[in-house]
């Protein structure tokens, strides 16, 4: 399991990326983090509802409210357009990162 | 189910009002959806319910974790700022202290040992007391300055077109004016806390004997309360030109309200008799410094009654050059 400072950089372009495969809520998006990890990168529920309202404010998503079965209300969360253009330019910057880090790396040392 | 209630209420009582029901129908889904998850399909018992609950953990540290936005209380934008007038306060605070001790040594010898204990009493309550009113001041404004800084980050990408023109040298505020003016504005505030039984004619005859005091011995702690306020907003005025660094019509209208602020401050002190000692004029004759009916006492007595006048005009005519002076800067292309 890792919890480091390098992948906490990345946990908007996580929740960005969960989220253009579908709308979705807090629960469903943890879930989805832990499944496609294979259980090594595990993210709070209040990192994932602090990380929300940070890409509220900067309008990356939106949210609206959608009524579940038994009449339960649940917060979904969708991707806009400005999210669109941000999680691509994470992408780049991510590809970018891997590329000079790899440079300092020896297979070898592993 | 109650259990869950009060969970949430735990969690949500720790948070600031604003964020408490959208944190407490998050945290609601949330369990029920772990729930939900445990029990698949199965019916809910309140053994599954307490073990949710202990895997979320103590509510406090949930609620410090959900709130968690701001742990600090001076942000990188203004750290700088205020190490320096911290600097600036504290070490003039120090000077004036000690400038305070030797004077009064010089002055009168022989009680050396109750100006040291003085002295030593001024550095245990001045210097805390500077520290926290600095610490004070400039977390206040990182708290409402910060949805200034928080616009400024939205843009993330910075471009150097972005970069502002460096303002003309005349626009520029330069850095040592405001650090002056604190140490200036400090020096008064302790002059006037711990030295104010000085602060007057003194009198010699065989060495210093007496102290014809300016100001009202009987109203000074409400005079000095005043003082301290208004110097205290010099600092502030002057801690915004240090941010600012430059003169801007933003600078200019802050300035133009700490400037009313003051005057109506001054105002309010220096208005009526109850400021100044009311007996100097008779005090400063039998001190034998001037004589009754004589052309001196005339001169003295008319500089005496007009001064409140004077020095309210020499004020508001500083605050108001002060003002043009930013004014005609901040407009220089």
């Amino acid at each position: 399991m890792i919890s480091s400072d390098v992948i906490r950089g990345y946990n908007d372009t996580i929740i960005l990326y969960l989220l253009l495969e579908k709308e979705s809520y807090g629960y469903e998006i943890s879930k989805r983090i832990k499944e496609l990890s294979d259980d090594k990168y595990v993210i709070k529920e209040t990192t994932l509802y602090s990380a929300f309202n940070r890409l509220l404010k900067k309008g990356y998503i939106e949210s609206f409210h959608r009524e579940q079965t038994f009449g339960k209300k649940r917060t979904y969360y969708r991707i806009t357009e400005s999210g669109l253009l941000y999680y691509q330019d994470k992408c780049r910057e991510w590809e970018l990162t891997k590329e000079v880090i790899n440079q300092f790396i020896r297979e070898d040392y592993l | 189910m109650e259990m869950i209630d009060r969970y949430i209420y735990a969690v949500t009582q720790k948070l600031p009002l604003s964020q408490r029901e959208d944190i407490a129908e998050e945290l609601r889904s949330l369990i029920e959806d772990m729930l939900e998850e445990r029990v698949q399909g199965e019916d809910v018992t309140d053994n599954d319910v307490v073990e949710v609950l202990m895997e979320l953990g103590d509510p406090r540290q949930l609620a410090q974790k959900y709130k968690g936005t701001k742990n600090y209380l001076i942000g990188p934008e203004l750290f700088d700022s205020y190490m320096l007038v911290l600097k600036i306060v504290l070490i003039s605070t120090a000077i004036a202290i000690s400038i305070t001790f030797i004077i009064k040594t010089i002055i009168n010898p022989v009680t050396i040992l109750d100006h040291f204990v003085e002295l030593i009493v001024a550095f245990v309550t001045a210097l805390p007391a500077a520290f926290g009113w600095t610490t004070f001041g400039f977390a206040i404004s990182d708290h409402f300055g910060e949805i200034n800084a928080k616009d400024l980050e939205i843009g993330t990408e910075w471009k150097p077109s972005d970069l502002a023109p460096i303002p003309d040298e005349k626009r520029q505020i330069k850095y040592y004016e405001p650090i002056v003016s604190i140490t200036f504005y400090t020096l008064l505030i302790i002059m006037f806390v711990f030295s104010n039984e000085y602060l007057g004619v003194w009198i010699f005859q065989d060495g210093f004997s007496d102290v014809v005091p300016f100001l009202n011995n009987e109203t000074y702690t409400t005079s000095l309360l005043f003082i301290i306020l208004i110097m205290g907003i010099g600092i502030t005025k002057e801690c915004l030109k240090l941010i600012y660094g430059k003169w801007t019509s933003k600078l200019v209208t802050y300035i133009a309200i700490v400037n009313v602020i003051s005057t109506i401050a001054v105002l309010f002190m220096i208005n009526g008799n109850a400021f100044w000692n009311p007996d100097f004029l008779l005090e400063l004759t039998q001190a034998g410094v001037i004589t009754e009916n004589s052309d001196g006492y005339r001169t003295v007595s008319m500089i005496w009654n007009q001064s409140t006048l004077w020095i309210l005009v020499l004020l508001v005519v500083g605050l108001i050059w002060e003002l043009i002076d930013g004014l005609i800067k901040a407009n220089k292309k």
